[in-house]
């Protein structure tokens, strides 16, 4: 796991800043991860904690609204200075990404199997039976039954775990080595949920696909990484292997969420809440972002922000919890 | 090739528009109107620009239906001949502001920024005078003629079909298809044009359609002030302002082509409304 050279995407030091009525507002602040072949990295955070930015930011998309430095190094090619032009072939291609809503993220107007066939024209030499051919094929592997019949039906004409999966198919036709994906299931209910990431971490196993899974529910990324990333006010506070981090959380956030969670808990009991709000990125505090809101803060908690620092399980707190602590956690 | 058929169609419940009686009134005004245009010599039972001193100012009858002027020629074969002038108005004097708007509008709503920020001031300053009186201005400049009209009505009219287009491409930039289309490495033409344009230009046809009918009012408004068609041509503002002067004496002269202008105004209108409505549930 600590072989950087093998790899497959290293992400070192990237900010995403976007300039908000003349003052920056920091997004994603100094975020460092890699992600190795054929894992899969859940990056875990509140609402506005940045997780998405940070997806963004590394295809280049946050560009055209920020300032985006750092580096993202995608087999040995740095992405960040990449123009354009080039980043085209290594999007769709190489890397590729699915979205939260099934429902926008499909053209209305075209069919499914035009939309499958457009990213096949646009990133293989095959022919039009050929493509065809392999339409039918990635809807199949997305389990769409009855595949062929529906290359022909337009996007309204799915359900929305169904349209999920014609999405994924869609990022699959180029074979990418790299999914991204933004929260895919949170617009979907419980069951369809299951199905969709049981595909996704099917699908990675499969094909040696690397995916990083970005979600605001700690539950789906317990059953579904490898690995886990925290994020808080657009910094990464905890990082580590899911097993480690859940049953051994260090950052007082990650053990606050943990404890949220209703598992474990006697019945007619009150449920835990961490207290408080998640901060404004425009205004954030000196020091720790979570410090207001956390019980064990120190004075030097305000005054600095402490570094992301550890060998395999990393964090970034002065007053860390103590690793040998039993937790209620989540069932792995 | 059926799909493709199904996708034109619109809904069952929508082509219920289509059997309104307002609509179909429309659509046939709008049909025999195509048909006096492209063959108006089938129709006219004189020649528009033969005098005939022995007829002159005659009041409608059997043999001149809306009589003749003071030349002796024949009202009815003008009011004819000046249908394929008129409807292609409808068409000239709308088609390059179409194109030139919905390009033009898709590439600023699409990049924003600088380009947006100048089209933007552009907008502004052609927006503040009024419609009319920026198109005389530009006739006044190039010189009177159907040509100058045309180009006049496409210096200004382009604006507001970019503005419709600039406002519809940035809704459609929100839907997450716009984000993956870039995800999938397409190039910005065609995230632009296949993907975003299809989805965002129904508001835009449908202010086509009701341009049309003001096109032809303007085209006869500039006709009637003697900037657009030059008499002798037969053109409906032509023809009215040519009754002018014997409004008195001669009325037919200035009505028959003043309803000739209302009947067909009437039509593209109710055309246009069924439009809209087929479309606005889809858009």
């Amino acid at each position: 796991m600590t072989n950087n050279n093998k790899s497959a995407l290293q992400v070192s030091g990237l900010s995403t800043s976007f300039d908000i009525g003349g003052k920056p507002l920091k997004a994603v602040d100094d975020v460092s991860f890699v992600v190795e072949q054929g894992e899969v990295l859940g990056i875990v955070g509140e609402s506005g904690s940045g997780k998405s930015i940070t997806l963004r930011s590394i295809l280049g998309l946050a560009r055209r609204y920020g300032t985006v430095s750092g580096s993202v190094k995608w087999q040995d090619q740095e992405l960040v200075t990449m123009p354009e032009k080039e980043l085209r072939k290594i999007r769709g291609k190489e890397i590729a990404m699915i979205f939260q809503e099934p429902m926008s993220s499909l053209n209305p107007l075209l069919t499914v199997g035009l939309q499958i066939g457009e990213n096949l024209s646009a990133h293989t030499d095959l022919d039009k039976p050929a493509r065809l051919a392999r339409s039918i094929e990635l809807l199949e592997k997305v389990g769409i039954p009855d595949a062929a019949n529906r290359l022909d039906d337009f996007p309204h004409q799915f359900s929305g775990g169904m349209r999920q999966r014609v999405m994924i198919a869609i990022a699959l036709a180029s074979n990418p080595k790299l999914l991204l994906a933004d929260e895919p299931t949170t617009a979907l209910d419980v069951t369809i949920q299951k199905q969709i990431l049981k595909l996704i971490t099917d699908l990675s196993s499969e094909l040696g696909m690397s995916v990083i899974l970005v979600t605001h529910d700690l539950g789906v990324a317990a059953q579904t990484c490898n690995r886990l990333a925290v994020m808080y006010g657009g910094k990464l506070v905890e990082t580590g292997d899911t097993k480690s981090v859940i049953s051994n959380p260090q950052h007082r956030y990650t053990e606050g969420l943990l404890r949220s969670v209703p598992e474990n808990v006697e019945p007619r009991t009150q449920l835990y809440s961490l207290p408080g709000t998640p901060p404004s990125l425009a205004n954030l505090p000196i020091g720790c972002a979570f410090a207001p809101r956390c019980a064990h803060a120190t004075s030097d908690c305000e005054a600095g922000k402490p570094a992301l620092v550890g060998e395999a399980h990393k964090v970034a707190c002065f007053n860390a919890a103590t690793p040998v602590q039993a937790r209620p956690g989540v069932a792995l | 090739m059926i799909s493709k058929l199904r996708r034109l169609l619109p809904h069952s419940s929508q082509l219920l528009v289509l059997l309104r009686p307002g609509f179909l009134v429309g659509v046939a005004i709008l049909f025999s109107s195509i048909i006096l245009a492209l063959f108006p010599s089938t129709f006219a039972p004189f020649d528009p620009n033969a005098f005939n001193y022995v007829d002159l100012k005659q009041p409608p009858s059997a043999e001149h239906w809306f009589g003749t002027d003071n030349l002796g020629r024949d009202t009815f074969s003008r009011v004819i001949w000046a249908y394929s002038v008129n409807i292609q108005m409808a068409f000239i004097a709308t088609i390059f502001a179409l194109t030139i708007g919905v390009t033009v509008g898709s590439l600023v709503g699409y990049y924003g920024g600088i380009a947006d920020a100048i089209f933007g001031r552009c907008v502004d300053a052609i927006i503040t005078f009024p419609f009319l009186v920026l198109v005389i201005a530009v006739v006044a400049v190039l010189g009177p003629g159907l040509t100058n009209m045309y180009i006049a009505i496409t210096l200004v009219g382009w604006v507001y079909y970019a503005r419709l287009m600039r406002a519809e491409i940035m809704g459609q930039l929100g839907n997450d298809y716009a984000a993956a289309g870039k995800v999938m490495g397409y190039s910005d033409a065609r995230i632009i044009f296949r993907h975003l344009l299809p989805n965002a230009i129904t508001p835009v046809i449908v202010y086509w359609m009701t341009d049309m009918a003001l096109a032809i009012l303007l085209g006869s408004s500039l006709g009637y002030l003697g900037l657009g068609a030059q008499p002798p041509q037969a053109e409906w503002g032509v023809l009215i302002a040519e009754g002018r002067n014997f409004i008195t004496t001669a009325w037919w002269l200035s009505l028959m082509p003043g309803i000739a202008i209302v009947v067909t105004g009437l039509g593209f209108s109710l055309v246009g409304d069924g439009v809209a409505d087929l479309m606005r549930p889809r858009g």
